[in-house]
């Protein structure tokens, strides 16, 4: 959260000591006290708390106007605030892509005399996009308010959080496959799903089917890889998040090694395909085996995470019932609200 | 996310709700409609009823078949990807009953999600299959048994130690049938199989190491570990053998040691008491100075009822204040005459000095300036005389009940103890604080008692001299212990002036044919004993 003061391109040398009015902006959430908050890197990987929220939902609150100098007016152009969900390439600064734009007139241009509390509200946001911060893009989610003046400009921003949250069937097809180097290994992996949950399990198995060469131990490799640009100017970055060994010496054909692999203590986001065409952030797990001599061979396979929602899942009918009510005049809604109660029930 | 194709149009009409029918009729569905796109009208969700005609129901539906992805928001609420109208049979059930090309479904026949091209399919709730929990359940051991004439292998299933059921094979199997419709989209391991011959012990036991395996796996995960189905197969007995299957009970001991007693699962605590008697070695006397009792915590035991079933307390009941079991045996006397059951036994002077030790470590006898002398007593092993110094503290053979309201009471509560000498209300704050005031009734001012089972207290009379009596209320949820207690004491009492009335009586006049009733049988029911109370 920071203050930004928009200085005119023409530039007269602004100084920062305006003899005239100036003023102090406040964004406040009409649901802070009840809100959940969720950790989030910033860019120079410090961990901060933001409000959470997901798709959908309605964003909320006021703004705070606090004239810094009692007794002299604010003149300004405007007054307003706005909601932005954008995606900022590293590389490429100057350019933000905004995916949603959206704006409150707060009060029209004139002049303020005292300190004054506007309230706003944004209807059922869309938020496709989960919030990300990652080596060379970030893609963010935030409140601006904006006093428009001739000279420069006073805002306010303040970041939120957005989490999206997916559902997938417990049994999703298994990866197995047979790999291996002729005449020299031959293994068999298996991982019980293709897609997982950030808090699941990876349960598998390594079966050795030949070996003719000395191992000497394997391990199972997180890695992140962060894909920004198109076309010619695509960059990947990978990122080793986690190295876990799952066998330590040589082992003998016929030989079955188990995988059991928590996720929870990883520190991961879900699978983003292609955002807004601008970048992908997806996961691998790598199985390396290294032999005696330093070799590597290593079968590198792609998994979906997934980001399960803890929210409550009311039963379907429930949620429409509920949904329904938002259209008055129908005395109808109720009854499907209390019949839905009554079959949860 | 998969790609839902078909353009998707807002329904233009006024939002209408048909009443969600009750019946599950064929063909009825809840309809959602709308875009996802914030800035369109949209109508809200409705339920829409489409009967089958002879073209069928005239509609196409498209998208995803539960294969999950991103849950996006429809007018503020999140769903998970939805199938949509691809097209309507104009003139058809579905276009009559005004679906429009573009609606989403929300759910049908009030079940969620997976639909296939316009057919209804029942479809499973959502289930979260990897909430998972290691659950101590096992099968040690089997036994083959005989039952109208039918010989048959049962496996005792237990659970942290203590058993729970017998089942055999065919049970199991009907379990995996049920588990498996139920839950029909999670991926059960194999029950170890049929076999239509009779099997070798080794195969019996790798059969039992099987089913267990299979059990453990099935109840880790949570869903299906409390399931109805699962929580029946392992409580209830199945008819066929009802209570006839044995069960091992472990009972605590007043010496810290432990016994365990093989009774039928629907014994009762008269039976069950039987069986530790010649277990333990007991004689008939003795046993009638002791009882089965249920440890509430750590500063209450409860008499068990002579018509309880101990087994569903041990396998309910878990208490960190006796490891391994909630049953104990321990003295069931008032009476603090006891010398002449101690002097030629020496196994009850056994365990009523380990009791009484006991309860002075707990502060349920206060030995205060005699500690010192019973200690010494206590290392000495001179278990007689530590409890002939021990009889005249307080607290000897008196039964506290946790603290609980009475109706005499505007605010606050009482502690009831009962004793030999009296029964005694000591007042106390409502979160059991002792408070100063101590009310003491004498056993001859007791008139009348009764327990009021609705109401859960125990309620008694009592005479004031002139005054009319009283009746005095004790909410209590351990009223009908409190009322065995009363009735225990007034039959000592009366064996007392029994005893009384035989050392007076040369010429053999009160003698009866009739030997003293065992204690146990006289506990039943309640009688107004009026002028027989004896004064001591």
């Amino acid at each position: 959260m920071h203050l930004d003061l928009k200085i005119p391109a023409q530039g007269f040398g602004m100084s920062f000591f305006s003899f005239g009015q100036s003023a102090e902006i406040d964004i406040v959430l009409n649901d802070a006290e009840t809100r959940k908050k969720a950790e989030h890197k910033t860019e120079d990987g410090k961990k901060d708390k933001y409000f959470l929220f997901y798709d959908g939902e309605t964003v909320s609150g006021k703004v705070n106007v606090t004239l810094k100098n009692p007794g002299k007016r604010l003149e300004h152009q405007g007054i307003k605030i706005e909601f932005i969900g954008q995606i900022e390439l590293y590389y490429d600064r100057g350019n933000h892509h905004e995916f949603v734009s959206l704006v409150k007139d707060l009060a029209r241009p004139g002049e303020m005399a005292q300190s004054q509390t506007f309230d706003f509200e944004f209807t059922h946001v869309e938020k496709p996009y989960e919030s990300y911060t990652g080596q060379n893009v970030k893609l963010r989610y935030f409140l601006r308010a904006t006093i428009s003046r001739r000279l420069n400009d006073i805002c306010k921003e303040m970041d939120i959080v957005v989490h999206t949250l997916s559902t997938y069937p417990e049994l999703n097809s298994s990866i197995k496959m047979e790999v291996g180097i002729e005449d020299c290994l031959h293994i068999e992996f298996e991982y019980n799903k293709s897609k997982y949950h950030l808090k699941d399990v990876i349960v598998g198995k390594i079966y050795f089917l030949l070996v003719r060469i000395k191992i000497k131990h394997m391990e199972i490799d997180i890695i992140k890889r962060e894909t920004t640009g198109t076309g010619p100017n695509v960059y990947h970055e990978n990122d080793t998040i986690a190295k876990y060994e799952i066998m330590d010496g040589a082992p003998v054909r016929g030989e079955s090694i188990p995988i059991r692999l928590f996720l929870a203590g990883y520190e991961m986001t879900p699978t983003m395909r292609d955002v807004n065409k601008k970048f992908s952030v997806r996961y691998y797990l790598n199985l390396v085996l290294i032999d005696e001599e330093e070799r590597r061979y290593f079968k590198q396979q792609e998994i979906t995470l997934w980001r399960k929602g803890d929210i409550v899942r009311k039963s379907m009918s429930h949620q429409a019932a509920i949904a329904s009510q938002r259209f008055e005049g129908s005395a109808s809604a109720e009854k499907a609200l209390s019949q839905a109660k009554e079959d949860d029930n | 996310m998969a790609e839902i194709e078909g353009d998707e149009t807002a329904r233009p009409a006024s939002p209408s709700l048909l009443p969600a029918a009750a019946p599950r009729v064929n063909g009825s569905g809840v309809v959602g409609s709308g875009s996802q796109t914030p800035t369109m009208v949209t109508s809200g969700p409705r339920v829409v009823r489409i009967v089958k005609s002879e073209s069928g129901y005239g509609f196409n539906v498209r998208g995803q078949v539960s294969e999950g992805g991103q849950l996006r928001s429809i007018n503020g609420e999140l769903y998970a990807p939805l199938q949509h109208v691809s097209a309507v049979l104009p003139g058809g059930a579905a276009d009559r009953a005004g679906i429009v090309k573009g609606d989403r479904i929300l759910e049908v026949n009030r079940e969620a999600d997976g639909l296939d091209g316009g057919e209804e399919s029942a479809v499973q709730p959502n289930y979260d299959y990897s909430d998972k929990q290691a659950v101590p359940i096992s099968v040690p051991t089997y036994k083959h048994v005989e039952q109208h004439s039918e010989k048959f292998v049962v496996y005792n299933v237990y659970m942290s130690g203590r058993q729970l059921c017998s089942k055999r094979y065919r049970e199991f199997a009907i379990l995996h049938q049920n588990l498996k419709r139920e839950f029909s989209n999670y991926n059960f391991p194999k029950l170890p199989g049929k076999w239509p011959f009779s099997l070798s012990e080794p195969q019996l036991d790798a059969r039992r190491r099987g089913l267990e395996e299979y059990l453990e796996r099935v109840c880790s995960v949570r869903v299906i570990g409390e399931s109805d189905i699962m929580q029946e197969f392992l409580s209830e007995s199945n008819e066929n053998h009802n209570g006839i299957t044995d069960v091992e009970l472990r009972i605590a001991l007043p010496d810290k040691t432990t016994a365990s007693v093989r009774v039928r699962k629907n014994s009762t605590t008269d039976q069950v008491y039987q069986a530790l008697v010649v277990k333990v070695g007991m004689d008939s006397i003795m046993a009638s100075y002791f009882a089965l009792f249920e440890v509430i915590n750590h500063s209450f035991v409860r008499k068990l009822a002579p018509n309880e079933f101990p087994h569903k307390l041990y396998v309910q009941n878990y208490t960190s204040a006796v490891p391994g079991t909630c049953l104990t045996m321990r003295k069931w006397l008032f009476s603090t005459q006891e010398e002449e059951l101690l002097q030629d036994n020496p196994l009850a002077l056994h365990y009523c000095f380990h009791q009484a030790q006991d309860d002075v470590k707990k502060g349920f006898i206060k030995a205060e300036d005699k500690a010192y002398q019973l200690q010494k007593l206590a290392e000495q092993r001179k278990m007689t005389m530590y409890l002939s110094l021990l009889r005249s503290c307080e607290g000897y053979n008196e039964m506290t009940f946790p603290h609980c309201a009475c109706d005499s009471r505007r605010k606050g509560h009482v502690i009831t103890a009962i004793s030999m000498k009296h029964f005694k209300l000591h007042a106390c704050t409502e979160d059991g604080t002792l408070e100063n005031q101590v009310i003491m009734f004498e056993w001859s001012e007791m008139q009348r008692w009764d327990t009021d089972e609705e109401g859960m207290a125990f309620c008694f009379e009592y005479v004031r001299g002139e005054k009319k009596p009283r009746w005095v209320k004790i909410f209590t949820p351990y009223f009908n212990y409190m009322h065995e207690c009363f009735e225990r004491i007034f039959c000592e009492l009366k064996w007392k002036k029994e005893v009384e009335d035989e050392a007076s009586d040369k010429d053999n006049k009160n003698c009866s044919n009739n030997d003293y009733l065992s204690p146990l049988e006289q506990q039943k029911g309640w009688r107004h004993l009026g002028d027989e109370i004896a004064t001591s």
